[in-house]
């Protein structure tokens, strides 16, 4: 008997093969003297296994001393960061820095843009805006000023356009497609992201809308400040968002609901960081086609049911597709301007 | 709920999700930390332990395989770092102990039929090579399947079917023996 009929007859006791590997296993049976004799021995083990020992209250008692331990260490966790608020600042500083940089050289943009504006508002009087609508390809990225000094950065795929009226009461534009916006800050005008039914009102914040057409959610993450999301213009269903908070609005159902989420896996994107948060793979497929402007075509519907987390910083196509390929049982294949991908889940 | 919803939820500083995550998995891990030659107050505080350091690395914790081999893996590393490689596997006693009264419906004899079928069997798998016993326990006792195992304890997965089939094997000479 060699090794692979051995794990094909464990496998058909697990219950983990397949219904060809089934009848190929009941054929050999009946036909093949010294399987079926090897397929009594290996019965005879399995049937021999015992339960786990599974002791409740054990695990219990376990359980309840790691909880107060947790508690304890978070107190004093808590504790100690209240004394040194000095050490916190620093560390706040420290990761300002990068973002201090680039709120500088947006200042310096702004002044450019601010006086190239001034320059063509005196030689025409019509529009005060440069562009109304920006678009982004498939695999593009791009980072828009706004004359108020709000700062976009628009994934693949995606397009906004400005209200006619940004200078007026309030500052409106429409989204469809992913962005992360930096808003300035104005109490006068609130600022209005509109993405289908949903209208997200800000006043000076941080935060990131996704909304593309072929998703089925439109997700709403705030990362500092504060946002108003209302539905379908009915106040009754507005919902107010705290930093760290997600709202995930189902279209078909037309129903949202709220989630913690980690900046990193939301905004990983404006720093060319490809992340799957427990994304399904047909979630998945859309993302790696807009992100390397590629078709994605998944050839087993057993995919379907399989979730992906990871993070891929600024890495070539072929080798994302090699690294989800070690660590999971799909296959794939590079075709011109297409990925094939077969397999299941793991 | 699957592990990876649970794990999300414990991402987003849910206990709740965290402490079924711990109650799933402590009679596996503490079984296994038995057959990696642990008594059971170390198993203890090493499964402990593992969860903590979940808890405290929950934002930035990425797990490549699975939220299991990942629990097994880091079990294992943690007893051999304690104990050191060379810590013989001292195994059944305790199974013998708990050993309950047979199924209802048998007869007395077939009761000590079975159970000296079982204890024979467990005689086997102790028998076996260092390595191989824990493969195979693993395998059967714990129903993992050899590219979790190759997983947990960093061989291939080659190597794990080879000792199965050598496990097999040499209980199929013992069984014949006994016949």
């Amino acid at each position: 008997m060699d090794e692979h009929h051995y794990l094909l007859i464990i496998g058909y006791l697990e219950g983990r093969i397949t219904e060809e590997e089934t009848q190929y296993l009941l054929r050999k049976v009946q036909s093949d003297k010294e399987f079926s004799e090897a397929f009594e021995d290996i019965a005879e083990i399995w049937s021999a296994k015992k339960p786990v020992p599974n002791n409740s209250n054990k695990a219990n008692d376990a359980l309840a001393r790691l909880n107060k331990k947790i508690d304890e260490l978070e107190q004093t966790q808590h504790a100690i960061s209240d004394q040194n608020s000095s050490t916190k600042s620093a560390f706040y500083t420290y990761k300002l820095r990068p973002i201090l940089a680039i709120a500088a050289s947006i200042m310096v943009l702004l002044g450019v843009f601010w006086f190239y504006k001034v320059q063509i508002s005196t030689k025409s009087d019509q529009n005060t805006l440069a562009f109304v609508e920006k678009h982004t390809g498939l695999g593009q990225k791009k980072k828009i000023n706004l004359p108020d000094g709000t700062s976009v950065v628009l994934n693949a795929a995606s397009s906004l356009r400005i209200a006619d009226n940004f200078d007026g009461e309030k500052r409106e534009v429409y989204l469809q497609g992913e962005a992360w916006f930096d808003v300035k800050r104005n109490p006068q005008k609130p600022f209005i992201v509109h993405t289908g039914k949903i209208a997200t009102q800000v006043l000076g914040t941080h935060f990131n809308v996704s909304a593309y057409p072929n998703d089925a959610n439109i997700t709403v993450s705030l990362v500092q400040g504060k946002v108003q999301v209302d539905m379908n213009n009915d106040p009754a269903k507005r919902i107010i968002l705290d930093p760290g908070k997600q709202m995930t609005y189902s279209k078909s159902s037309g129903q949202a609901h709220v989630t913690d989420f980690i900046t990193e896996d939301i905004t990983g994107w404006k720093e060319n960081k490809l992340v799957f948060n427990y994304d399904s793979w047909p979630d998945a497929a859309k993302k790696l086609s807009r992100w390397y402007g590629v078709s994605v075509e998944l050839q087993d519907s057993a995919l379907l049911r399989c979730k992906l987390k990871g993070t891929f910083d600024n890495t070539p196509l072929a080798k994302v597709m090699e690294q989800i390929h070690m660590v999971s049982d799909i296959s794939w294949k590079i075709e011109g301007k297409k990925v094939l991908i077969s397999g299941k889940c793991n | 709920m699957d592990d990876i919803e649970l794990l999300s939820l414990v991402k987003a500083n849910d206990r709740e999700a965290f402490n079924s995550l711990f109650i799933k998995y402590y009679p596996l891990l503490s079984d296994f930390c038995r057959f990696l030659g642990a008594d059971s107050d170390d198993g203890e505080d090493i499964i402990a332990d593992v969860f903590l350091d979940v808890w405290v690395k929950k934002e930035r914790l990425y797990i490549h395989t699975s939220l299991k081999s990942y629990l097994y893996g880091a079990v294992r590393y943690r007893v051999y770092t304690l104990k050191g490689k060379s810590q013989k596997m001292q195994l059944l006693p305790e199974e013998y102990a708990l050993d309950k009264p047979g199924g209802d419906d048998l007869r007395p004899d077939e009761i000590l039929l079975r159970k000296d079928r079982r204890l024979m069997i467990e005689r086997f798998v102790d028998e076996l090579p260092e390595q191989g016993k824990l493969i195979f326990l693993m395998n059967w006792q714990h129903q993992l399947d050899y590219h979790e195992i190759a997983d947990i304890l960093k061989i291939s997965p080659h190597t794990v079917k080879t000792h199965i089939y050598r496990s097999i094997n040499y209980f199929r000479k013992r069984l014949l023996f006994v016949k």
